[in-house]
């Protein structure tokens, strides 16, 4: 079948087309495929005289278009279209309706249909352009759809970006009016320390618990303002395994003490100019997520790949190429052996302030600071959850002016990615 | 005997000024003179003769910045080491920059431990003798 959905030229009228006749009558049936034979010249021609076998046939082969009566033994009028549009929605359909029935072939337009006949009111000549015209109302219909899938993907993005703009410029007025305050706090808990500290379980109490309110506030500040101010990054060529080789070193007592092992397979992965103590904040967010979420004797595995553009939209729902400017990523996989995400929150778990431990503490800027940071590396970051249970952070680093020359992609097996990103 | 080292707070906050000497003072040998008001900022410095000056940045009626550049034009006063005490930068941003310094200036980001600020005004004072 011809790929419709990407063509950009208008449906060539001497191009072979793969036909099927959908007609219960065997007379029209047989006058309409004489008619298709003779004047088209398809490349396949199939006739089916029920809507069951009509589906029949759509399941062995493709068709570019339908010729289809609406009243057939298992289906009768609008019903019959809306089956086989739904179906098989790339596929040009021309109904072919009785005389006295020309109101129901406009509605079919209506209802998914390019066209229709009005049986013994043609000849071929009328049968061919009604066949072409049919196809190349598809071929437009369909780039409108796309075009208007990818306005709201467009529109989306401008709304977030405008969002974010405003948050941030909160944020860092927020962060700054609070700071003096906190400052006048740490030194007057800093000289109460010093004159009562030890004379009392209460004062002590009172003073431990002023304390850890003023870290907490003093961090959700210093979260606020990472989260505005990622646009300066100092990057440098840095090795993924050596940033997952210092984030594992920060968490090895933790890591211990849940009995989680730790498996950096990461030799092969290829260099990325990125700030590296930015990443590492990305990493340490990533992984510690993952401590949380995964049962005492777990796994926690970094490895790697290199994709494509086409690779990395298959890989990430609600994208496409386009969306993947760089020609290579370098990929790094975080995978953990826990409790995963629940589905219905998957799309929100980036939002700031998202948090699934808000009564332990968290104030769910972690993950949003993340996108933040590989937004700003024109990166992505993705969650997950694998099909062999736990989830899988991913993080997309796109490889500038990367050739297959200057960047022997390798994937964890060893194998080269040569030839795999067209 | 240790001499006391006389250290100028220069910040419109006065609940955090008020703070800020109680502590240096208590908690370390320091005599430290409060201003309030930054436009009288030269005045009270040359009043005062501190061997280390603590300066906000964003203050009502004058900025740090160009109180820095007023105690630079003078004479008497262009050699006494000076510390920005601020909540405009975060510690990232100024642990980012190479000895805490911006444009040259030293940079401390609020809000800052106690011990912390005072190893830093410390290594000021014994870099730069009064």
């Amino acid at each position: 079948m011809t790929d419709r959905s990407s063509d950009r030229l208008p449906v060539n009228f001497h191009q072979p087309l793969k036909i099927l006749v959908v007609e219960d009558s065997p007379v029209d049936s047989r006058l309409l495929e004489s008619m298709i034979t003779k004047e088209l010249r398809p490349a396949l021609l199939r006739a089916a005289n029920s809507l069951a076998g009509a589906f029949e046939c759509f399941a062995k082969e493709e068709f570019d278009a339908v010729i289809l009566d609406l009243n057939v033994p298992d289906s009768h009028g609008e019903e019959t279209i809306l089956r086989l549009v739904e179906k098989n929605p790339a596929v040009a359909v021309v109904v072919n309706t009785s005389f006295q029935d020309e109101e129901a072939g406009v509605k079919a337009l209506g209802l998914g249909a390019q066209d229709f006949l009005i049986k013994g009111a043609y000849d071929a000549r009328a049968l061919r352009k009604a066949i072409y015209f049919a196809l190349e109302r598809k071929r437009l219909n369909t780039r409108l759809v796309e075009a208007g899938e990818e306005l709201k993907r467009t529109r989306d993005r401008l709304v977030e970006a405008e969002r974010m703009k405003i948050a941030g410029g909160l944020a860092t007025g927020v962060a700054h009016e609070i700071k003096n305050p906190l400052s006048i706090i740490l030194y007057g808990v800093t000289y109460l320390e010093k004159t009562l500290r030890d004379k009392d379980d209460t004062v002590n109490y009172v003073l431990d618990n002023i304390r850890e309110a003023l870290g907490r506030a003093d961090m959700i500040v210093k979260d606020l303002l990472d989260f505005v101010s990622v646009s300066r990054l100092s990057r440098r060529v840095t090795s993924p395994a050596a940033l997952a080789g210092k984030v594992v070193g920060m968490l090895r007592l933790q890591m211990e003490e849940k009995k989680i092992s730790v498996r950096v397979a990461l030799q092969d992965a290829p260099a990325v100019r990125v700030d590296p103590d930015r990443v590492i904040q990305v990493l340490l967010n990533v992984v510690l997520n993952a401590w949380h979420a995964t049962p005492p004797g777990g796994q926690i595995v970094f490895h790697a790949e290199t994709l494509g553009p086409r690779e990395a939209a298959s890989l990430v729902p609600g994208t496409s190429p386009g969306d993947w400017p760089a020609p290579l990523y370098a990929v790094l996989h975080i995978d953990d052996t826990g409790t995963g995400i629940p589905a219905d929150k998957l799309g929100e778990v980036f939002d700031p302030f998202f948090t699934t431990r808000r009564s332990a503490g968290g104030i769910g800027m972690g993950l949003a600071v993340c996108r933040n940071i590989m937004e700003s590396h024109q990166g992505r970051i993705v969650l997950a959850n694998r099909t062999e249970g736990g989830a899988r952070a991913s993080l997309f680093f796109p490889m500038e002016g990367a050739t297959e020359e200057n960047f022997p992609a390798r994937g964890e097996d060893g194998q080269t990615n040569k030839g795999r990103c067209a | 005997m240790i001499t006391q080292r006389r250290v100028l707070l220069v910040d419109d906050d006065r609940g955090f000024t008020g703070m800020l000497k109680l502590s240096l003072e208590t908690s370390a040998n320091f005599r430290v003179r409060v201003e309030n008001d930054p436009s009288r900022a030269v005045e009270a410095a040359l009043d005062f003769r501190p061997d280390l000056i603590l300066l906000d940045v964003i203050m009502h009626g004058k900025e740090g910045g160009e109180v820095a550049v007023e105690m630079h034009d003078c004479p008497e006063l262009k050699r006494v080491p000076m510390i920005f005490l601020t909540a405009t930068v975060t510690k990232l941003e100024v642990e980012e920059q190479k000895g805490g310094r911006i444009g040259g200036r030293r940079f401390v980001a609020k809000p800052i431990d106690l011990d912390e600020l005072v190893r830093i005004i410390e290594e000021n004072l014994n870099g730069n003798p009064a």
